[in-house]
C-alpha cells in the first residue's frame, strides 16, 4: 500500500488519491455489511419487482403470452371507479386505525414500563392476537361480532338497546375491520413504543422530577419529544404495512358488503388471480407503491418540520 | 358447434404429435409399458371436500394401484380460497398437476389460455360409451365451450331450501308457500315472528351469495350471458330481483350481511328460520343432530318461465403440459367411474351426476336421494364463460346495495348488465 | 394504580376473544354450532386435540413452523443488523439509491409478487423444500427500517471513539451499537417472528407436503369447502399458543433483562 506521509508534504494529487482510498474503503466495508441482504433483496424481492413493473406494460404474461399493452393499464387505473373506492378505502382505513393503535399502545407501553414482575408474560399475552392465523382471527370475529350472541354485541345491546351490524353494514364495515386490526397489532406497538422508552436517557427524568414536573407534564414536555425518532420510524413503517391491508378483509368480508372494504392489496390480489388480469394488478401495485412513497415523503417532511 | 370441436380436435392432436415426438425416450418408455399396463407417476390436485380428504383419496388410488400396479399418483390439495393462486403458480411454472379437479366456474379461465386438454377425443372413444352415457347431459354441457370437452363432470353440490314444517304448518302455509313468489312472501310473513325468521339467503360475496340468487333469475328465463356470449343475458329478471329486494324491505329475513351463512345454518337449526337456502352437504348434519322439529328440502318457486334448481359442479381434467397423459386419463376414468365416484360421494355428501348409481346411493338418507333423484335433473348450472367468476365477483356488490334497499330490481339488474357487458365484449 | 388497570384491561381485551377459540376447541364438530350457543362445552370433548395428532401431521406443522421461525428470524437479526449499522452509521456511494430501491420494493404487496417468486424458487429448484420457506424471506427490508431507526438514535460520537480506539467496524457492532439496541432487537425478533409464523401465502404455494408445511396452511387444510372443521382449528391454535409462550418467555428475558434492570434503576 501507500507509504505514510505527513500530511503536510501531500500534493494536491496525493490528496486525491488517498480521499479515493478512504472512500473506497468506506464503500467497501458498507457494501460488505449489506451483502447478505442486498443478495436476497436482489434475486427474491428486485427481480420479482422488475418483472411486476414490465407486467404492468402488458396484457396477460403469466398464463398466456404477454401482449404489449402500452399504457392501457396505467390509463385504466384512472378511469376504474373501483380503484378510486379501493385508495379511499384504504386511506380511510389507515386512519381510523393507526392513530388508535399508536394512542393505545402507547398507553400499554406506559404501564408496562413501571411493571416489575411477571412483565415477560404480561407481554406475550398482550401480543398473542398477533401471532393468531388470519382463520382463526375470522372465527374469533365472526363470533364477537354476532347480532345474538358476539360479545359486543351483548355489551352494546346492554348499554344501547340497539344491536350494530357490524359487517353488514356498509358504514360500520371498515371500522370493523380496523377495530379487529388494532385488535392483532396493539401488542406489537406497545412493545415498539416501550422498547423507544426504555431507552430514553433516566437522568433527565430525575431532574424533571426534582424541578417538581407531574408524570403528564412530563409524558408531554420530556418523553413525547424524546421519542421523536422511534415515532418518526413507528409512523412510516404503520403506514406501510397498513396500506397493504389484506388478510382480515379476505376471510372476513371479500371486499364486502357493497366494496366498503376493498383495499387496494385486496384489488390487486383478485386482479392477478380472480379477475385474471395480471397486467391490471402489477399496475395496481405501483399504484400502491406511489401511495407509499408520497405518504412517506410527506411525514418525513411533516416531522422534520416539528423538530425545528 | 360440432365443427368447431372436430377443428379444436384436429389441433390438440396435431399439438401432441409434435410434443410427443420431441421426446422419444418418453415415447419409447411410454409404448414398452402400455404392454405391461400403465405405469409411472402422476399428480392430482383437488380443493378438499373434508378434512379427511386425503383419506378417502388415498382409497381411491388403492383401488387405482391395485389395477395398475407400476402406476402411481400423488394426491395433493389447494385451498379453495386461493386455489386460483396456487393453479396459476403451478400452470405458470409448466408443472402444474397432471389430473385437476376444477369446479364450473374456475375451470373455463384456464381452459381458454390453452393449459387444458382437449378431452372431446377421448371422452368420444367408443370403447367409453357407456360410461359416457351415464353422466347426465347437462353435467356435460358445463364441462363443455364450443373450442372443446375440458374434463369429465363427477361431483357436485345442489343449492337447496330446506324448510321449517312445523313453523309453516303453525302458519298454516306449508302446502301453499312455494306456489308462487307471492305466496312464498305471505308464508315468510306470516312465520315472521319475534325472532324467528320467515326467510334467509346468503347475501355476503364472501358466502358466494350468488349461488341463492340464481335460481330466481333463472327461473325468469334470464342468465348472466345471453346465448351466444355477447352480452349479458339479465333482462326480464327486473321483477324477480324486485322480488328478493321486497322480501328483505319486508323484514322477514335477518338483517343483510348481519349473520354470514354459518350463523344462518345456525338459525334455521334452532328452529328460527322458516324457508332457508342452504346446501346438500348441510342434509348430513341434520341427520347426524336433528333438529327438533320437522324438515324437508325443496326449491324455489316457479318463476314466469321455468322452475329450476341451482347447482355447482367440478370435473376431472387433464393439464396440456402433464408428461403422462395416458395415465392421467386412465386414473380420471377411475375416479369417474360408479363405485369410485359413488363411494367419495356419499362419504362427503356431495351429489353425482352419473344416473346409473343414483338407485343404489343415500339409501339410508332419504332426503339426500331426494335430492338427486328430484332436484338434479332440475339443475340449470352456470355458463362456463371463461370471465364467469370475474362477472358474479363484480356485479354482487350491486346485488348487495339492492337487498340494502338503495336500489330497485330495474336498476340493479341494468347495473350489472352494464357489468357483464363491459367484460363479455 | 392506573397502570395496573390498563394492564388488566388490556389482557381482558386481548384474551377475551379466545373464549371463543378455546370453547370450540373442546365441542364435537356436529354441536359445534347450537343456538343459542353453549358455551361450556357439554360433554367436553378431547377429540379435536387428539384427532390432530392422529389423523392430521401437526406436530410437524408446528415443529416445522417453529424451527423456521426461528431460524429466520436468527438470520434476519444477523442481515438486518448489519444492514442497518451500514445504512445509518457508514458512509458510503449509492446510499440513497439502496434506500429507495429497499423501500419501493417493501410497498408491494406479497401477492403480487407471488408468481415471479414461485417461478424464481423453483428454477433454484427449492419449490417442496423447507428452504424455500427460509430463504425467500430473508429478502424483506422491513426489518432493516425498524433496527436502523433504533441504530439512528445513538449519538455518532459512541462509534467515532470506539474507531478511534482502533475498532473495526464489525466489533462496533458486535460491542457498541448491539448491546446498545437490545430492546429494538427485540421488538426487530418480535416482529419477525410473529411475521413469520402467521405468513400463510407463501408456504401456501411454495410448498405442497403437507409434512413439510407450516401451522397456518395446516389449519387452512382442515377447511373443506362445505364443512370447515372449526373445532380442529381451534384446537390447533391454542396448542400451538403453549411452546410460543415459552420461547417468548426465555427470549425476552435473555435479552431484555439487563436493559429492564437499568430501566428500573431509580
Amino acid at each position: 500500500m501507500e507509504a505514510a506521509t505527513s500530511p503536510s508534504h501531500l500534493t494536491e494529487e496525493e490528496h486525491r488519491r488517498q480521499r479515493f482510498w478512504a472512500r473506497a474503503r468506506h464503500n467497501l466495508t458498507a457494501y460488505a455489511f449489506l451483502a447478505p441482504i442486498l443478495l436476497f433483496f436482489l434475486v427474491f424481492m428486485a427481480l420479482p419487482v422488475v418483472w411486476l413493473f414490465y407486467l404492468s406494460f402488458q396484457h396477460d404474461g403469466i398464463l398466456a403470452p404477454a401482449r404489449f399493452a402500452g399504457l392501457d393499464n396505467w390509463r385504466r387505473t384512472f378511469s376504474d371507479a373501483l380503484v378510486l373506492k379501493c385508495i379511499g378505502n384504504t386511506l380511510y382505513y389507515c386512519v381510523l386505525a393507526i392513530p388508535t393503535v399508536f394512542v393505545l399502545g402507547m398507553i400499554v407501553a406506559l404501564s408496562l414500563q413501571v411493571v416489575r414482575r411477571g412483565a415477560a408474560l404480561l407481554r406475550i399475552v398482550i401480543y398473542f392476537p398477533t401471532l393468531q392465523a388470519s382463520l382463526v382471527v375470522a372465527l374469533i370475529w365472526t363470533f364477537m361480532v354476532h347480532p345474538d350472541f358476539g360479545l359486543l354485541n351483548l355489551g352494546i345491546r346492554a348499554l344501547t338497546g340497539m344491536r350494530i351490524n357490524f359487517l353488514g353494514d356498509p358504514h360500520f364495515a371498515m371500522p370493523t375491520i380496523a377495530m379487529i386490526e388494532v385488535w392483532k397489532g396493539l401488542g406489537f406497538w406497545a412493545i415498539l413504543f416501550l422498547s423507544g422508552l426504555l431507552a430514553l436517557p433516566k437522568d433527565l427524568y430525575q431532574a424533571a422530577e426534582l424541578d417538581g414536573a407531574g408524570p403528564i407534564r412530563r409524558f408531554f414536555s420530556l418523553t413525547l419529544p424524546l421519542m421523536k425518532p422511534t415515532f418518526y420510524f413507528a409512523v412510516i413503517f404503520a403506514t406501510i404495512v397498513n396500506l397493504q391491508l389484506f388478510d382480515s378483509v379476505f376471510v372476513l368480508t371479500d371486499g364486502g358488503p357493497v366494496n366498503s372494504t376493498a383495499t387496494i392489496a385486496w384489488y390487486i390480489y383478485r386482479s392477478l388471480f380472480t379477475f385474471s388480469d395480471p397486467g391490471f394488478g402489477a399496475t395496481l401495485s405501483f399504484v400502491l407503491v406511489i401511495l407509499v412513497v408520497a405518504l412517506t415523503a410527506l411525514q418525513t417532511w411533516l416531522l422534520r418540520e416539528r423538530v425545528r | 358447434m360440432s365443427a368447431t370441436n372436430t377443428r379444436g380436435v384436429d389441433r390438440r392432436q396435431f399439438l401432441n404429435l409434435v410434443g410427443g415426438s420431441a421426446a422419444i425416450p418418453c415415447l419409447l418408455s411410454a409404448g414398452s409399458a402400455r404392454a405391461a399396463g400403465l405405469s409411472g407417476k402422476i399428480t392430482m390436485i383437488k380443493g378438499p371436500h373434508s378434512a379427511d380428504e386425503a383419506k378417502y383419496e388415498a382409497e381411491i388410488i388403492d383401488d387405482f394401484k391395485k389395477a395398475n400396479p407400476n402406476a402411481d399418483v400423488e394426491f395433493t390439495t389447494y385451498d379453495w380460497a386461493n386455489m386460483n393462486a396456487q393453479l396459476t403458480a403451478g400452470f405458470a411454472s409448466g408443472s402444474p398437476a397432471d389430473v385437476e379437479y376444477l369446479v364450473d366456474l374456475v375451470y373455463p379461465a384456464y381452459a381458454e389460455r390453452g393449459l387444458l386438454q382437449d378431452m372431446t377425443a377421448l371422452v368420444d372413444d367408443p370403447s367409453w360409451k357407456s360410461e359416457r352415457d351415464a353422466i347426465q347431459p347437462f353435467a356435460w354441457e358445463l364441462a363443455k365451450s364450443s373450442k372443446g370437452t375440458w374434463g369429465v363432470p363427477v361431483l357436485g353440490a345442489v343449492y337447496n331450501i330446506f324448510v321449517n314444517l312445523d313453523l309453516l304448518n303453525a302458519a298454516g302455509v306449508a302446502d301453499t308457500w312455494n306456489r308462487s313468489y307471492a305466496d312464498m312472501m305471505a308464508a315468510a310473513k306470516a312465520t315472521t315472528k319475534g325472532d324467528t325468521f320467515g326467510f334467509s339467503m346468503r347475501t355476503r360475496v364472501s358466502d358466494y351469495a350468488f349461488w341463492d340468487w340464481f335460481p330466481y333469475i333463472h327461473n325468469a328465463g334470464a342468465d348472466i350471458l345471453n346465448k351466444d356470449w355477447t352480452a349479458n343475458g339479465l333482462a326480464g329478471a327486473e321483477d324477480a330481483m324486485q322480488f328478493l329486494i321486497d322480501m328483505h324491505k319486508a323484514k322477514v329475513t335477518p338483517p343483510v350481511g348481519s349473520i354470514d351463512w354459518q350463523g344462518q345454518f345456525d338459525l334455521f337449526k334452532a328452529g328460527k328460520i322458516a324457508i332457508y337456502h342452504g346446501e346438500t352437504p348441510e342434509i348430513n348434519d341434520l341427520l347426524a343432530a336433528p333438529p327438533p322439529f320437522k324438515w324437508d328440502v325443496a326449491y324455489a318457486p316457479p318463476g314466469p318461465k321455468a322452475q329450476t334448481v341451482m347447482g355447482n359442479f367440478g370435473i376431472l381434467s387433464i393439464a396440456v403440459a402433464s408428461k403422462n397423459k395416458d395415465l392421467a386419463w386412465a386414473f380420471i376414468k377411475h375416479w369417474a367411474s360408479g363405485p369410485e365416484v359413488g363411494r367419495f360421494a356419499s362419504e362427503v355428501n356431495l351429489q353425482v351426476v352419473r344416473t346409473d348409481i343414483v338407485g343404489q346411493l343415500y339409501r339410508d338418507k332419504p332426503p339426500m336421494q331426494k335430492i338427486q333423484k328430484e332436484f338434479v335433473p332440475r339443475v340449470k348450472g352456470v355458463q362456463p364463460h371463461p370471465k364467469i367468476l370475474t362477472m358474479l365477483q363484480q356485479i354482487w356488490p350491486v346485488a348487495e346495495s339492492a337487498y340494502l334497499g338503495n336500489l330497485t330490481g330495474k336498476e340493479a339488474i341494468g347495473q350489472m348488465g352494464d357489468i357483464i357487458n363491459k367484460l363479455a365484449a | 394504580m392506573l397502570a395496573a388497570f390498563v394492564l388488566a384491561v388490556t389482557v381482558v381485551m386481548s384474551l377475551a376473544p379466545f373464549f371463543y377459540v378455546v370453547s370450540t376447541s373442546f365441542k364435537e364438530t356436529k354441536s359445534l354450532f347450537s343456538y343459542p350457543p353453549h358455551w361450556i362445552p357439554d360433554p367436553v370433548y378431547f377429540g379435536n386435540y387428539v384427532a390432530l395428532f392422529q389423523k392430521h401431521p401437526f406436530g410437524w406443522w408446528l415443529g416445522n413452523t417453529l424451527a423456521i421461525s426461528a431460524i429466520v428470524t436468527g438470520l434476519k437479526l444477523v442481515i438486518d443488523g448489519m444492514a442497518a449499522y451500514a445504512l445509518a452509521k457508514l458512509d458510503f456511494t449509492g446510499k440513497h439509491a439502496i434506500v429507495t430501491a429497499l423501500l419501493v420494493s417493501v410497498a408491494v404487496p406479497l401477492a403480487a409478487l407471488l408468481i415471479p417468486l414461485f417461478l424464481i424458487t423453483r428454477s433454484m429448484g427449492l419449490i417442496d423444500t423447507r428452504l424455500a420457506l427460509i430463504l425467500p424471506p430473508l429478502a424483506n427490508p422491513l426489518g432493516v427500517f425498524m433496527i436502523r431507526a433504533f441504530i439512528a438514535g445513538l449519538p455518532d460520537e459512541l462509534i467515532l471513539s470506539a474507531r478511534m480506539d482502533g475498532a473495526s467496524e464489525l466489533e462496533i457492532l458486535r460491542r457498541v451499537v448491539a448491546p446498545l439496541i437490545r430492546p429494538g432487537l427485540v421488538v426487530h425478533a418480535t416482529f419477525i417472528f410473529a411475521y413469520q409464523y402467521t405468513s400463510f401465502l407463501w408456504p401456501l404455494v411454495a410448498v405442497r407436503d403437507l409434512q413439510k408445511q407450516v401451522i397456518t396452511v395446516g389449519i387452512s387444510s382442515l377447511r373443506a369447502i362445505f364443512t370447515v372443521d372449526w373445532g380442529l382449528i381451534s384446537a390447533a391454535s391454542l396448542i400451538a399458543a403453549a411452546p410460543l409462550t415459552v420461547i417468548f418467555i426465555l427470549f425476552q428475558q435473555a435479552f431484555l433483562q439487563q436493559s429492564l434492570a437499568g430501566a428500573l434503576k431509580e
